[in-house]
């Protein structure tokens, strides 16, 4: 190694940081160079230096106010943060609803809405209204009746139109579909004898129906009366109707 | 310069800190800033920039708090965060040239060191006027990897970590910073 080299080494590494042969050689060459004994001092003083700059830790003017003030900061921002997010949603909305053409699909839907309500609502009542009308107002079918004994209403209709328990949506339309059966059946037995073949089939159908499940239908005294009054009618229907077919024969 | 703060306590904390706990977030902070002060101080020798940078760290740990990665030191982590800062910092303040103009403010500064007695605590001043006077001419990554190696007393594999360089830059780096150091050193009058 020449001084040169010994010199740079001085200066760039620390004396700690030779390795053994290094320092043999810098101790038996320190002994006869003048020159690299000042550098060495040199260095030596500089590394005393940077030991008391390494030991003067710099102390915080006021820890406990550099604290707080990170504390708050964020405390703040995290508030502003929520401020922003809840300002932008609004800032969001805001700036959907000032397009025109937004505004007016909105108005749009909401009227749609509003008149498909009104719409089947206005229906329903119609339906009832008329139903009403063909049954006179003194009628024991009237809404209130057929409400009040919607349980057994309900069963009634179930089985006699073999519906299952989730096509009755609503009670009310299941007590409407009553009434229109109702309606139905009192006009079918009004007209049985002029009643097409079809018609006819129909209504013996329901009848049949409502015979074989008899016993299991839950139904009030009234309505029970009642049914049987309906088939009683059938009853004398059919054969009046089979007598007037049977003359129509042998003439 | 070690952290003393028991690893599973500061788990523990950074645990409860990504949870959202400003409380367990401001006994982190308690610990730690005086460990970021030191840098940002003997990067900037000045005790304003030196807060800001440690306010702006902390700020910028909190919101990164989630992301980081517990297979790292935290103290590393945090340097690194503190070194980016520092770097902006100076970039911004040399936009305004005020930082810049103080440090080459070279007047009396001299004088000033040689009356400085090294021989008892130094106080940030003669501290940051020390620096000052042997940093003089470096650049701000020789600066930087003499500070965290020599004053610091990190690993190179530490600095590496924080300022994102190679060893072999590091190294070089380290090499101009010490032989520059050094010489300025040798000509300054005071005695140790």
């Amino acid at each position: 190694m020449t001084c040169k080299e010994l010199q740079q080494l001085l200066y760039s590494a620390r004396i700690e940081d030779f390795d053994p042969a290094e320092r043999e050689f810098l101790k038996k060459h320190l002994a006869d160079c003048e020159t690299c004994k000042t550098i060495f001092q040199e260095v030596s003083k500089a590394d005393r230096i940077l030991d008391r700059i390494k030991e003067a830790i710099p102390l915080i003017r006021n820890e406990h106010a550099l604290t707080e003030s990170i504390i708050a900061a964020i405390v703040s921002d995290e508030r502003s943060l929520a401020d922003i997010s809840a300002n932008k949603f609004l800032d969001r909305l805001n700036d959907i609803f000032s397009i025109k053409s937004v505004r007016f699909a909105c108005g749009i839907v909401i009227l749609l809405c509003g008149m498909t309500y009104v719409f089947m609502e206005y229906n329903d009542t119609k339906v009832i209204m008329n139903l009403e009308q063909r049954l006179g107002k003194k009628t024991e079918y009237n809404r209130a009746v057929i409400f009040q004994q919607e349980i057994n209403v309900l069963n009634f209709v179930r089985d006699l139109y073999n519906l299952s328990n989730g096509s009755t949506t609503s009670v009310e339309l299941t007590n409407t579909l009553v009434l229109m059966k109702k309606a139905d059946l009192q006009a079918l037995l009004k007209g049985y004898k002029t009643l097409d073949e079809t018609s006819r089939a129909r209504l013996d159908d329901i009848w049949d129906k409502y015979k074989e499940e008899e016993s299991s239908v839950i139904v009030s005294e009234k309505n029970r009366k009642e049914i049987i009054a309906l088939r009683n009618e059938i009853e004398r229907l059919k054969k009046e109707l089979e007598q007037s077919n049977l003359k129509k024969g042998r003439q | 310069m070690q952290n003393n703060k028991p690893s599973d306590v500061l788990v523990k904390l950074i645990e409860d800190a990504q949870k959202g706990d400003v409380t367990a977030f401001e006994e982190i902070v308690r610990y730690h800033q005086s460990y970021a002060y030191a840098i940002a101080f003997r990067f900037f020798c000045d005790e304003d920039d030196a807060e800001d940078v440690v306010q702006e760290s902390f700020i910028r740990i909190w919101n990164h708090l989630k992301n980081f990665d517990p297979k790292m030191k935290f103290t590393t982590w945090m340097y690194k965060i503190v070194v980016n800062l520092c770097y902006d910092k100076a970039k911004s303040n040399k936009r305004r040239m005020s930082v810049f103009a103080r440090l080459n403010d070279n007047s009396s500064k001299d004088d000033y060191i040689e009356s400085t007695n090294l021989e008892r605590d130094l106080t940030n001043k003669e501290t940051a006027a020390l620096i000052k006077h042997i940093a003089d001419g470096l650049s701000e990554k020789q600066r930087m990897i003499f500070l965290l190696r020599d004053i610091q007393e990190l690993t190179i594999e530490e600095v590496a970590v924080i300022t994102g360089m190679s060893d072999a830059a590091i190294k070089t780096n380290l090499f101009f910073a010490r032989k520059n150091i050094r010489k300025k050193i040798a000509r300054l009058e005071v005695t140790v």
